[in-house]
């Protein structure tokens, strides 16, 4: 078994060309790229609207302020997409793609635009409001290459919060979620979180009818468990451990829950990778629901540093049209290891 | 990548009469997506060698908000008193059955906490309380733990779940719940190498969940405000 995560750890190192584990050379390029574009992004900013943006590190209030939830139901803080002018929007988003990975803010796009269909085709009922002018940036601590800071952007459907501590990077707890799961713009098809419903139908059809018998654990999907507000709980594993897949399946389950590790920023989203390589055998997957591509599934990845929850939602149409994701690490929550509020 | 340009897209589909129909209908749909006629119920279960602890979360959505409200604002003055809340976490308990190796024990409220009145009506508050029950030490071997939550069952959807155990002398080995999870049954075994009381046993079986200690550390960055990971590892269940 050693012997196979050493190899998924070759495979990683070889496809992406870095060290393994720890923080890689470049790690500080990165933290110091994705300070500086929020310095500018703030920078465009006057000095009532920065205020706005930024909280002090320790304001554990605002550092909790996320939902799934659209406004109107719930309000979050910092500066509001439709609030900014082109300048300011542009620098925004800059910053966003500073900070995560090219597969991460593609991903963030989507989601947004996704809202954005969602508004075109609903409106905002009864006082609801989402789409992509309602999404929310905030700071907590002042943007620095070397001093802790925690970028949050979300909206309905949407939930980053990326904390940056010197060369370190956490992306946990982030939701990302998705109403429609497929749209089409410009004659292309999008599915924001497409890869990680068809990765995790590969993976449960890959398992025999004794694997299965253990990673399944009913015939119904429910709702996520540890979703808004459930930071640090730590759930008793269930399903199926990784001792217990051939070496297929554990790189099918790593690149599954690759999807949600990567949208955080390179090299630090491979050494997590890694060490979620490190505790494999310790970590479970769950599935509840049927197993038939297309269906509605709820399935859980659960290790020692790493909780990844998939849930459609059977409420408003059909429930594979409409998914909440959380990814969480509950020992590490916030960069909590890193940084010291 | 999807174009950013959307973030200004017109709303075309405005004025479009014909399509009133399945605006609402859509409309309707995102309003029910939000469980807004619904009371989300959350159990989480910590097993210990001789007690456990329920921390439940009620979740009650926009419209059925209103349903709840009376049943903890009593006297309707806008505020929920502790004494209104107090009563309210009672008339949980009450709606709350639980049996170990198939005797009944009684469990006590330890804490509670209540949202504003307005983040509650707005589908926002969650209600917390926690309950706890107090066994003799268990023997070792084989045990099962079975709960039921009866509370609001008309407007309510469950989840329950057992945590971590923080005692290295408990093992959780199986939960079966039934489809509404309004009930489970926790297979769980107590380790014979661990001594019987709860705070600070030193059983000496890892927990399956918990990082192996000789894990390389973590990258370190030694600028000020930065902690370095190993002096910074946190405790199991923490929250």
């Amino acid at each position: 078994m050693r012997l196979q995560i050493l190899l998924i750890r070759l495979v990683v190192a070889a496809a992406s060309g870095t060290l393994l584990f720890g923080a890689e050379p470049d790690s500080t390029a990165s933290a110091a790229r994705a300070a500086k574009a929020a310095q500018t992004f703030l920078g465009t900013l006057d000095e009532t609207a920065r205020s706005r943006a930024v909280f002090p590190f320790g304001d554990a209030a605002q550092r909790t302020n996320w939902s799934n939830l659209p406004t109107g139901i719930y309000q979050r803080a910092g500066i509001r997409f439709g609030a900014l002018n082109d300048q300011q929007r542009t620098a925004a988003l800059a910053t966003l793609k500073a900070a995560l990975s090219p597969q991460g803010y593609d991903k963030v796009l989507e989601i947004m635009t996704a809202d954005q269909v969602l508004t075109d085709t609903s409106g905002s009922p009864k006082g609801l409001i989402f789409g992509t002018n309602e999404f929310y940036i905030s700071f907590v601590g002042t943007p620095s290459p070397t001093q802790p800071w925690l970028l949050q952007f979300g909206g309905h459907h949407l939930a980053l919060n990326l904390t940056l501590a010197g060369t370190n990077a956490v992306l946990t707890p982030s939701l990302t979620a998705t109403q429609p799961a497929s749209y089409t713009r410009g004659g292309k098809t999008y599915r924001p979180l497409g890869m990680e419903n068809d990765l995790a139908f590969r993976f449960i059809n890959s398992l025999d009818p004794s694997q299965k018998a253990v990673a399944i654990l009913g015939e119904r999907f429910h709702d996520l468990v540890l979703g808004p507000g459930r930071d640090g709980i730590k759930l008793a594993p269930e399903g199926i451990p990784a001792s217990r897949l051939n070496a297929a399946q554990r790189a099918l389950l790593l690149d599954l829950a690759s999807q949600w590790i990567r949208i955080g920023p390179e090299p630090q989203a491979t050494a997590k990778l890694a060490e979620v390589s490190r505790h494999f055998d310790e970590t479970y997957f769950v599935w509840s629901g049927p197993t038939a591509p297309g269906s509605a599934a709820y399935f859980r990845i659960q290790g020692p540093t790493l909780v990844i929850e998939y849930a459609p939602q059977n409420l408003g149409g059909s429930a594979v049209n409409h998914i909440h994701t959380i990814y969480r690490d509950p020992t590490n929550e916030y960069g909590k290891q890193f940084a010291t509020p | 990548m999807t174009p950013v340009a959307a973030c200004r897209l017109p709303r075309r589909w405005k004025g479009l009469a014909f399509l009133l129909p399945v605006v609402t209908g859509i409309a309707l749909s995102i309003l029910q997506a939000h469980r807004l006629d619904e009371c989300l119920q959350a159990t989480f279960v910590t097993l210990w060698p001789d007690h456990l602890e329920l921390d439940l979360v009620l979740t009650p959505g926009m419209a059925v908000a209103p349903k709840i409200l009376p049943g903890m604002d009593r006297d309707a003055d806008g505020v929920i008193s502790p004494t209104e809340a107090d009563d309210y976490a009672t008339a949980v308990l009450g709606s709350i059955s639980l049996k170990l190796d198939g005797t009944p024990y009684p469990l006590r409220v330890t804490g509670r906490e209540f949202p504003e009145l307005e983040l509650i009506r707005a589908g926002q508050g969650a209600i917390r309380i926690q309950l706890a029950a107090t066994f003799p030490p268990l023997s070792p071997g084989g045990h099962t733990l079975t709960y039921r939550n009866s509370h609001l069952t008309h407007i309510s959807v469950y989840l329950v779940n057992a945590t971590l155990p923080p005692s290295p002398a408990i093992r959780i080995t199986g939960q079966h719940r039934d489809p509404e999870q309004q009930s489970t049954r926790i297979e769980f075994t107590r380790t014979e190498s661990a001594p019987g009381t709860s705070r600070g046993d030193g059983g000496t079986k890892e927990n399956p969940m918990e990082p192996a200690q000789t894990q390389e550390p973590r990258a370190v960055n030694d600028v000020d405000g930065v902690r370095r990971p190993a002096d910074s590892r946190p405790p199991w269940n923490d929250r």
